[in-house]
This record gives structure tokens, sequence and C-alpha cells, in this order.
């Protein structure tokens, strides 16, 4: 069973480590590799429009109780 | 992906509509490697034949979740998200919204283009504030890349208007307080 606490702090540690790649290494590289990753993904995007817009109508709601369960604007 | 959001922010300066772009596309130009299905992008309220104008004067974009730019607009008004995508696609698209008056924004070059985007200090807040583990990799990612060149100040009263200062001490200051 993944261990949802450690596989996010081992997450966190990915994402610290890029910053520190993206702070020590020339735009030119690191951007190369980030468009490569984005432009894959979105070449093997679903283009759908009616599945993407069901799918944002279903999940919108949750993401809105998850923000109300905190405590916002003071 | 830069070409769209390029391309998009072009046609809203040539509708003379003022934008500022927020949200997970401000860690992604800086280099946070993730996907993302739409831009979020925040308007001034925009007058009628500016936002039609927009819409007439960039057939390469169509609206894809309205019938017409008439309901588009209304949509807009009333504090929808109006989302564009090139014409025949759903993603990537822009999510654009009326924002907060006065838009809070600095700009950004990229390859020569200037974006408007929202001051990182207010990123990484907000990002805190949305809370899923996606926004809150994007929140410490800006932190740790800009951390030497913020606003202090400004961070921890965003941090502490959106009521995420225990957040900021644990990501950003891995448990110390900022």
């Amino acid at each position: 069973m993944l261990d949802k606490g450690k596989n996010f702090k081992s997450r966190l540690e990915f994402v610290r480590f890029w910053a520190d790649y993206v702070r020590k290494t020339p735009n030119s590289v690191w951007s190369r590799q980030q468009a490569d990753f984005i432009n894959a993904l979105l070449q093997g995007a679903n283009q759908d429009v009616g599945l993407y817009l069901r799918v944002k109508k279903k999940a919108a709601p949750e993401g809105q109780k998850v923000r109300a369960s905190r405590v916002s604007f003071k | 992906m830069d070409k769209f959001v390029i391309d998009f922010t072009n046609a809203l300066d040539a509708a003379s509509i003022k934008y500022v772009i927020v949200s997970g596309y401000v860690s992604i130009l800086f280099g946070r490697t993730r996907g993302t299905e739409d831009v979020d992008i925040l308007v001034e309220k925009p007058e009628p034949s500016s936002f039609y104008a927009l819409c007439e004067r960039n057939p390469r974009f169509w609206i894809i979740n309205t019938a017409s730019e008439k309901e588009a607009y209304d949509m807009l008004i009333e504090g929808y998200g109006v989302r564009f995508a090139e014409k025949g696609k759903a993603i990537p698209n822009m999510e654009v919204k009326i924002g907060e008056m006065p838009l809070e924004r600095i700009s950004a070059a990229i390859n020569g283009f200037k974006l408007f985007i929202s001051p990182i200090e207010i990123q990484i807040a907000y990002k805190f504030y949305l809370g899923s583990e996606k926004d809150i990799e994007d929140a410490v990612y800006l932190y740790e890349l800009f951390k030497e060149r913020l606003d202090r100040g400004v961070l921890l009263q965003k941090c502490e208007e959106l009521n995420v200062m225990k957040e900021l001490n644990k990501y950003a200051g891995q448990g110390k307080k900022l």
C-alpha cells in the first residue's frame, strides 16, 4: 500500500531539487527538457471537449468543498 | 504551450483587455515540470465591444464552454470562467475570469515576449490556500526558486490574509518560522 505521506514528502524533495537545478542551469537547458515533457503531455491529451467539460463539472464541487473546509480570508 | 499563451495574451492586448496570468502556469513559466490543462487568467471587466473584438479577430481560438459569444460575455460578467482553446481542441485552454480590481501584476519576459503575471508572493500564498498536493508543490517550487528575492513583508501579509501561515512555515520554512 502506498504511503501517501512518504510519497508526498519524496515529491517535495524532487520539487526542491528541481528548483535548485533550474537556479543553477542556463534557461536554454532546463527549458528544453521542460518543453519536451509538457509538449509530450499535450500531444497525448484527449481533445474531446464534451468529456473535458463533464470532468470539470464533476470535479469543481469537490474542489470547492475542500476550500470551504479551510478557514479563508480574514 | 508557451506559444499558445503568448498568442492569446497578444490577442488580449490587441483588444485592449488588461489581464494577469495566475495560478499553475506561473510556476510552469519558471520551470516547474508538470502538465496543465488550463491557464488561469484574470481580466478587467471588458466592454462588450472589446470582448467581441477578441472573439471575432481571432478565429484561431474558439470558446469551448458556451454556444455563442453573447452567452460567453454574459457568463464572464456573472463571474464564471470562459474557456478559449485552439479551434478543434479542448486542451490547453485559457480560463478567463474577471478579477478583483486593481489587477496586481508584474511583467515577465519569455523569448522576448512580455506577459503579465501575478506577483510571486501572492502566488505562493494562494497556492498554499488552495491546498492540494499539486498546489503545495507549486508554492514550494516558487518559494525555493525565488526565496532570496521575495518581499518577505508582502509574503507574510498575504499568507496571514489567507490564513496559511502554518503551511508557509511547514513547507517553505521546513518547520522553522519564517
